[in-house]
């Protein structure tokens, strides 16, 4: 996707971001994938914010299939198991619309310049969407995003 | 003209996020009811017929999952 090699941890992160939709038995790399593996970077600038907001990787995982259940009850759809997928070794999952545009924000995040894009950037841009699988996750725990971006800006600076 | 802020919970936020949980539930018992009919000798042709999908949608979307997962599908032209 990138003409420029990423800085380390960034393309570190995607590439743990990829292996956990694959685990799960997503065919596509979506944000909320990337916020796992944000989480999973232990002792990272990232993870260190998501980690004082009480978002650790099993607490984010349980919000998610919260997420889901919550979503699908609105369909009249109630799970007794989760059918998960799993896909063929070797199996790369593609890139996901809300991944994408969360690299995006994160771009923009660093300052412009995909290069400059650090882990923490992408977790801005994580946090950025307005409305989809993560903020609705979040807002559902009564997690304040505004107050999460906030104050991981104010610690980037 | 800016659109307006929306909530990503509540109204139409819980309608189409009800949409992608359901695509995403889909996607997970098509595996699982793909494999099941396979494994009790349906033909790609048959499997095909079920989901209303053209045999080589199945077969391309399928085949190596399958084969992965251990399935025996020689014979199995029809």
């Amino acid at each position: 996707m990138a003409d420029k090699p990423l800085p380390n941890d960034l393309a570190g992160i995607l590439r743990q971001g990829r292996a956990i939709a694959y685990a799960m038995g997503a065919r596509t790399l979506e944000a909320e994938h990337l916020l796992l593996a944000l989480a999973d970077d232990a002792d990272s600038p990232a993870a260190r914010a998501l980690g004082a907001a009480g978002l650790d990787p099993d607490r984010i995982r349980a919000l998610l299939r919260a997420e889901r259940r919550q979503s699908l009850a609105h369909a009249g759809v109630e799970l007794v198991e989760d059918p998960v997928s799993s896909l063929e070794p070797g199996f790369t999952p593609r890139w996901g619309t809300s991944a994408k545009d969360a690299l995006v924000r994160g771009k923009a995040a660093a300052g412009g310049g995909l290069h400059r894009e650090t882990a923490a950037d992408l977790l801005v841009g994580v946090l950025g969407a307005e409305v989809g699988t993560v903020p609705r996750a979040l807002a559902l725990a009564g997690i304040d995003r505004a107050e999460l971006i906030d104050g991981l800006v104010a610690g980037l600076r | 003209m800016n659109p307006i802020t929306v909530s990503p919970t509540g109204g139409a936020a819980d309608g189409l996020a009800a949409v992608v949980a359901l695509r995403e539930l889909a996607d997970g018992l098509e595996d699982q009811a793909v494999e099941r009919a396979m494994r009790g000798g349906w033909s790609w042709t048959q499997v095909a017929q079920a989901l209303g999908v053209t045999r080589q949608a199945v077969h391309k979307k399928h085949l190596r999952r399958l084969v992965a997962a251990g399935v025996d599908l020689r014979r199995r032209h029809g």
